[in-house]
């Protein structure tokens, strides 16, 4: 007989509850910005790391926090791996376009072509390793299934979804979820994936017609204005940047609402055996984080715009050029450290407001039934492949 | 035994999911978990125990160093504080301890970086020299003609590139070319033949690709003021091949580019402010390469018996017509030090002339066939 305590008596419905602090995470983020600028970038992996750990040991669910139990330095041997695996193919492409001017063009596309399927490998082993690195009430999480069946689905789903003009999205995410799901475990217990592509066509449908039409009004009105501006090529480079600009502000705009239909659709559809959740936190506190960080990229981009407008008008005219090497080192030296502190701020910025707080939002309004079940389940033995994933975890894809 | 040697906690065995009510009670070197249940007890011994991140005002222990996943975890304060000071473990200390941990990786990678550039400085001009020869002749041939088809499609606009053959005045004026080249080349004693092409482009310039072929554009002919002059450029060319430096200047340049986004995390998609770093890197191994070449170049026009010097005539009058005429770029203002390719030309020049100079001299084309040459651009 299991005797079972306090927190998780008569727990068929529980609540997810998150105890972090803006201030305590900011404490964090704080010390690691700093780290982060001086080493050019490589306490990535710490920074990564330490972030997990907090956002993990602060989500409680159903009376139990979780564990992350990755290494930074884990992350740093996967990226290392990376690089002697990458590395002779960037020789390759620098021969190729060195042999004939006709490989030029293969020698430049190639690695762009590459990238992609890169990118959702990556992807796939990087939540491999998050899970297998998740533990939950001493149950560890993993994640089986092949990366690169998920890249053939992926790819199949890319073509359909384009062809259809995004219509055919809540399929091609309800497949490849159940794919995630299916391959996913918590101990001994498998994963599930429930979700009616039909329901998330129909939560989305409104904003999707909505971007269309936005999409077909702004194409009409460059159409009627075509013959104007093809007498004048300095006006129709204007309209180009104008256009973009507007699709640029509609894509950041519909982006958090797209999100939050997504996040809730998938929550809500995620199973473990007869473990169920649902979340139902509104769309307006989802988006408010976004509106703060696209501010913060706002003021970031103005301070370095009049800081670069003055550092050029009022400084570099004084600077002795092209006279002595130690100031030309130190300009490049400054340039490199800019470079990454702005890097860093703006990876902070989202870390803090988008990544924080959607977070915060979703383990807060997590609604779980059935965690009393996962009392039978089990840790399944031979777990020794849990280091799996870590190459494509070095690239850092994929927040959750 | 103290009274708060003992406490309640929350206990998961890590086998399975079971929450399980424990007693823990410190003994001597181990926490003993007995259940409530009838599950076994458990010995934690305190080498073993690692505090994890929690709440505030939790404890948390699991393994350190171990598979196993089996948690402990104290909600009651006292009782934690308790359990925390047998264990020496404190919420400064922990801090301290990922402090010096960040300082660790600070400097390792500041040794990191220092390595990185001492090698992009000293190591691989080394690296592409010995590599160099092991490149086929084959091969360097056929990256050459990429990049003499590369350097000639810039200047298309319509007109053939190459000067000498368009009607007599040009075929005179390559002929010309070819007899002062004729008289330089077997001095160098290359393994390959070279084969010069005259370039229609006024930018004054002259360059050696790899596989031999050599590039002498308009622009320097008519900036020459005696086929001496023109001699010390096509010498300073040679002098490129001879050491091979087109080639160990790819290989130098393809290494510092790996070696530098590699470093970086940055595979294929090299940012501006490693290119810029990779370009400081590289344009140093040219200034020296320069220096080499004008040394060759000396050397080769001393043996020959014209006139070493030559060459410094040639870059002090660039530099005065440089003044009187700048180009768009040089108007824009004044080049870093750093981003030069090429040595300064007075720089160059007072190097040349600290050279021995050489006493009997002897022509290399008469008068006529010297301004025959500079016609080979002419087009009729």
């Amino acid at each position: 007989m299991a005797a079972v305590c306090a927190p998780t008596e008569a727990l068929a419905e529980s609540r997810g509850h998150f105890y972090g602090t803006k201030s305590e995470y900011r404490r964090i983020l704080w010390g690691d910005m700093i780290a982060l600028v001086i080493t050019l970038g490589f306490y990535r992996f710490w920074v990564t790391t330490n972030i997990r750990r907090y956002l993990w040991s602060r989500s409680e669910i159903a009376g139990e926090q979780l564990d992350y139990t990755g290494e930074a330095h884990e992350l740093l041997l996967g990226f290392l791996v990376l690089i002697v695996v990458l590395a002779p193919l960037a020789v390759i492409f620098a021969l190729f376009s060195w042999i004939s001017a006709e490989y030029i063009a293969i020698a430049q596309i190639a690695p762009m072509l590459l990238l992609y399927p890169l990118a959702v490998l990556g992807f796939y082993q990087a939540r491999r390793y998050r899970l297998n690195h998740t533990v939950f009430r001493g149950l560890r999480f993993r994640q089986t299934g092949s990366a690169w069946m998920y890249f053939l689905r992926v790819m199949l789903w890319t073509v359909i979804v384009t062809v259809t003009l995004g219509l055919a999205y809540p399929w091609a995410r309800g497949n490849l979820e159940r794919y995630k799901m299916r391959h996913t475990y918590c101990g001994d217990i498998q994963g599930g994936f429930v979700g009616s592509a039909w329901d998330l066509l129909k939560r989305g449908f409104l904003p999707w017609l909505a971007v269309m039409l936005l999409v077909l009004a702004t194409l009409m009105v460059l159409g009627s204005a075509d013959a104007e501006l093809e007498e004048d090529p300095n006006q129709a480079l204007g309209a180009v940047a104008l256009v973009l600009l507007w699709f640029l502000i509609m894509a950041l705009g519909f982006y958090p609402v797209f999100r939050a239909k997504v996040v809730r659709w998938r929550i809500g559809s995620m199973r473990f055996g007869p473990l169920s959740f649902a979340t139902n936190f509104s769309t307006w506190r989802f988006y408010k984080p976004y509106l703060k960080f696209y501010g913060w990229m706002l003021l970031l981009g103005t301070v370095v715009g009049i800081l670069n407008a003055v550092i050029q008008s009022q400084i570099i005219p004084k600077l002795p050029i092209g006279e002595s090497i130690a100031v030309e080192i130190t300009g490049i030296v400054c340039l490199v450290i800019a470079y990454f502190a702005i890097a860093t701020i703006i990876s902070f910025a989202f870390q803090g407001t988008v990544r924080f707080e959607t977070w915060r939002l979703i383990v807060d309004s997590l609604q779980v039934r059935g965690v009393d079940r996962l009392e039978r389940a089990q840790n399944s033995t031979g777990h020794a492949a849990h280091r799996k994933g870590r190459i494509g975890a070095a690239l850092n894809l994929g927040g959750f | 035994m103290a009274p708060q040697a003992q406490g309640v906690a929350l206990y998961f065995d890590g086998v399975t999911g079971t929450a399980h009510a424990v007693t823990v009670t410190l003994e001597e070197s181990a926490l003993l978990v007995t259940p409530s249940d009838a599950t076994a007890p458990a010995r934690w011994p305190y080498s073993t125990i690692e505090r994890l991140p929690a709440p505030p005002g939790r404890l948390r222990l699991g393994f350190a160093y171990s598979e196993s996943v089996a948690r402990l975890e104290v909600r009651d304060p006292a009782f934690a504080g308790v359990v925390m000071q047998h264990l020496g473990l404190g919420g400064p200390q922990g801090l301290a301890q990922e402090r010096r941990h960040r300082r660790l990786v600070i400097l390792w990678t500041a040794g990191a970086i220092a390595a990185v550039l001492t090698i992009g400085i000293t190591g691989l001009p080394t690296v592409a020299g010995l590599l160099a020869p092991l490149v086929p002749q084959a091969m360097e041939a056929k990256i050459g003609a990429a990049a003499h088809q590369q350097t000639l499609a810039q200047y298309k606009d319509g007109a053939p590139v190459l000067c000498g053959d368009e009607g007599e005045r040009e075929r005179a004026g390559r002929a010309a070319f070819q007899k002062l080249f004729d008289q330089l080349e077997p001095a160098a004693r290359l393994p390959i033949p070279v084969r010069p092409f005259v370039v229609r482009t006024t930018t004054i310039n002259a360059s050696a690709f790899p596989g031999g072929i050599m590039h002498v554009n308009q622009g320097i002919i008519l900036l020459a003021n005696s086929p001496d002059e023109l001699a010390g450029v096509i010498g300073h060319e040679l002098g490129h091949m001879v050491h091979r430096h087109s080639l160990r200047g790819y290989l130098h340049n393809l290494g510092l580019t790996y070696l530098i986004t590699l470093a970086a995390g940055e595979v294929f998609t090299g940012s501006s402010v490693f290119i810029a770093v990779v370009d400081v890197l590289a344009n140093r191994n040219t200034r020296a390469q320069e220096r080499q070449a004008d040394d060759y170049g000396v050397d080769l026009t001393a043996r020959i018996g014209i006139d070493s010097h030559a060459a410094a005539n040639l870059w002090e009058r660039y530099v005065r017509r440089m003044r009187e005429k700048p180009t768009e770029e040089e108007k824009a203002g004044p080049r870093a030090l750093l981003s030069n390719t090429h040595p300064a030309p007075l720089e160059r020049a007072a190097a040349i002339r600290a050279t021995p100079p050489v006493a009997n001299l002897r022509p290399l084309l008469a008068e006529e066939e010297w301004q025959a040459l500079r016609l080979v651009c002419s087009r009729n």
